[in-house]
């Protein structure tokens, strides 16, 4: 089971390994043992990790969790990607078209650089217009149709520079 | 359940740009409603103030309980219609809470052409009576109208839907044991004499209030009788001798204090058991709707943008998120209700209608509401398609929703062409309520298609009869089919005819669901069923 989570602008990745004897976890891949977790009260827990003892405070308010360590509060989130939705193969170079259309405007040029999230492309397709829009950062290496080109279905709309062509 | 996260930048220039056109639009639509709602000639308003008598909204406003919520329906009903000589069709709908119970209000409107009724007038009462019908509300009319409008009377009186179904309703209201009140303060002749004799409680104003089948002047016409309006149909003559009326009132204040209570006394509705938690705000902005839609039609945008302002916490458990991601399904709570969502998120492919049809089936099978955010050019054409069967896919979907149980509700956020309007429940596929958004187009196809349609078929006509090709006629036709689709593709238009229940600002959207799905639940639910799904 993996968790994301994401504390004071920064997101980890958590995965839980053991819970008995003791919980291991696995932040980002780095493995952490928490051992005698014993509670005091609801909020209130006595912790060892990796031989260290804490205690620590946490309470929820909402989606967000206040923990207390070590003389220091954060505030965690536990961000969610169902919600998110995002389903694109991000490592991918080239972007295709799931339905035949047409190009409408190039948002960009061959050669520019582009961040995750950038709209390349307007296409048109069953009177609808739909930004294509860059999944990863990267440099656009080929843009295959011209405005007012028809493409079919599952056409390379756009070739990005495979990621490991950076020099 | 899980928070949705925005994806919208609100300092991009889009958003901006978005953000200034609908908000525009929605002021447009106030400023529209406030003079169908208030603006009335100094002879009306004077007419009425010496009558004793009070303009229809105050009277609506004396009625309904106070600060409690008041959805109005169909406020722009007739506003492209009689050149504009019947705003809000001359009558009000709406529910609203009177002595603690919902209720459907249906009000003439007097100070307008004396209430007469219009054809949309009478669509509107029997549209409301139809709600009235389907959520079990009970209704209060308001009575005071000079009758059906005569020049007009074939478009009125003689159809399945016209005058007749006013009274129709009222029947099969009572029957189903749904309360009526009407209170009368005007005029109820002809068929609009019914009003108050079909419902269970009629209250009557003294010296303003009448009710017969023929007036005065029919009478002395017919029969030669000299009679006034007093000793026809008076408030004596009907709360004394005749038993039309029950309850006698010396003025309206007083006909709205009785008719209060006379409410105060019906039971209080058994409401089906839906899901309820404790309701929470959206975690975005409700007016941040107003950024995400684009000021073209064509352009696409993710509905989850909306679900996320609309929706209790802006939380949403998304059905199938992997599979037919042109159709969002998911669930989500709104006021504390939970339901079921099925919207838009581009066109309906094979894999999208299945989906839909599923989670729709799903909703049915869970007593869920179904609440369906319309964005959509239709079914995805094509060889290709048609032979994975995108016909027959679409056909499931429309089945399963047609044959739906549960209450549903439907908003057009944009678009709506082409026979997706049909799996996402359109118009005639009864929504319990379905609304508008300013920005809303409706048609069978966009209308560059349809005018292109009409004006190869003429270039058609015109070789096959071996006619010199003009192209100043083709495109004539091109022309003159667009100017016709734009007005007619308009939200101002589809209120005007009454295909839809209002025009709402979106950033009312969650309340207005909020209240339909109340009022919703005053009515069991039926049992589930299906006809044959093509498989």
């Amino acid at each position: 089971m993996s968790i994301k989570l994401s504390t004071m602008g920064q997101s980890y990745e958590l995965e839980i390994r053991a819970r008995r004897p003791s919980l291991v976890c696995a932040i980002d891949s780095r493995e952490v043992t928490i051992a005698e977790a014993h509670a005091l009260s609801d909020e209130c827990n006595f912790i060892t990790v990796d031989g260290q003892h804490f205690q620590v405070w946490r309470v929820l308010d909402g989606d967000t969790v206040w923990v207390h360590i070590g003389g220091r509060v954060f505030t965690v989130d536990v961000s969610n990607d169902m919600a998110q939705s995002n389903l694109n193969d991000e490592s991918g170079n080239e972007i295709r078209s799931d339905m035949p259309g047409m190009v409408v405007e190039i948002h960009t040029s061959e050669g520019a650089t582009v961040a995750p999230g950038d709209a390349i492309l307007t296409i048109e397709s069953m009177k609808m217009q739909i930004i294509v829009h860059a999944p990863r950062a990267g440099k656009i290496d080929r843009i295959h149709f011209q405005t007012n080109t028809a493409f079919e279905k599952g056409a390379v709309l756009v070739s990005l520079e495979s990621s490991t062509d950076k020099n | 359940m899980p928070r949705l996260r925005s994806n919208l930048n609100t300092n991009s220039d889009e958003f901006r740009e978005n953000y200034t056109h609908n908000r525009a639009l929605a002021m447009a639509l106030h400023e529209k409603q406030e003079r169908a709602r208030v603006q009335r000639p100094d002879r009306d308003i004077q007419r009425l103030a010496k009558q004793g008598k009070m303009m229809p909204r105050e009277r609506i406003e004396k009625l309904l309980d106070p600060a409690t919520p008041f959805l109005e329906l169909s406020s722009l009903a007739a506003n492209m219609a009689y050149d504009g000589n019947s705003p809000g069709a001359s009558c009000i709908t709406g529910i609203g809470i009177v002595s603690g119970r919902e209720v459907m209000l249906h009000a003439d409107d007097s100070s307008v052409k004396g209430g007469a009724w219009y054809p949309l007038t009478v669509k509107k009462i029997v549209r409301c009576l139809d709600i009235a019908i389907e959520n079990r509300l009970p209704v209060v009319h308001l009575c005071d109208s000079a009758g059906g409008f005569l020049p007009l009377q074939s478009e009125l009186f003689p159809d399945k839907h016209m005058a007749g179904r006013i009274f129709r309703n009222q029947a099969i209201l009572s029957r189903l044991g749904v309360k009526q009140l009407s209170l009368v303060f005007g005029h109820c002749t002809a068929g609009g004499a019914y009003i108050p004799a079909l419902s269970d409680y009629a209250v009557i104003v003294r010296g303003t209030g009448a009710v017969f089948l023929a007036g005065p002047p029919l009478v002395k016409a017919a029969t030669g009788e000299d009679v006034s309006v007093d000793e026809l149909g008076g408030a004596d003559l009907h709360t004394q001798i005749s038993g039309t009326c029950d309850y006698p009132a010396s003025s309206e204040d007083q006909a709205i204090a009785i008719g209060r209570e006379i409410v105060a006394q019906w039971e209080h509705p058994k409401k089906w058991a839906i899901q309820q938690q404790t309701s929470e705000p959206p975690a975005y902005e409700p007016d941040e709707i107003y950024g995400i839609i684009p000021s073209n039609i064509k352009k696409q945008f993710d509905m989850r943008e909306i679900i996320a302002r609309i929706t209790d916490g802006s939380r949403f458990h998304e059905y199938q998120p992997a599979y037919g991601t042109t159709l969002v399904c998911g669930f989500a709570d709104l006021w504390g209700y939970k339901i079921g969502i099925v919207a838009n998120n581009g066109v309906l492919f094979n894999d999208s209608a299945l989906k839909g049809a599923h989670f729709i089936e799903l909703c049915n099978q869970n007593n869920t509401p179904l609440v369906f955010l319309q964005n959509i050019t239709g079914y995805m054409v094509g060889r290709e398609y048609e032979a994975q069967g995108i016909t027959k896919d679409g056909a499931k979907m429309i089945m399963a929703q047609a044959c739906s149980h549960v209450p549903k509700f439907t908003i057009m956020c944009h678009g709506s062409f082409g026979a997706g309007n049909y799996g996402m429940c359109g118009r005639a596929y009864d929504a319990r309520l379905l609304f508008t958004w300013p920005n809303h187009q409706i048609g069978v196809m966009g209308g560059e298609q349809a005018a292109q349609t009409l004006a190869e078929v003429k270039l058609r006509q015109l070789q096959r009869n071996e006619q010199a090709v003009d192209q100043q006629v083709i495109d004539g036709v091109y022309a003159e089919t667009l100017e016709a689709y734009q007005e007619q593709v308009t939200a101002e238009y589809s209120t005007s005819e009454i295909w839809d229940d209002g025009i709402l600002d979106p950033v009312d959207t969650r309340n207005a669901l909020g209240i339909a799905i109340s009022a919703s639940l005053n009515a069991p639910l039926t049992e589930s069923g299906y006809g044959v799904f093509r498989f």
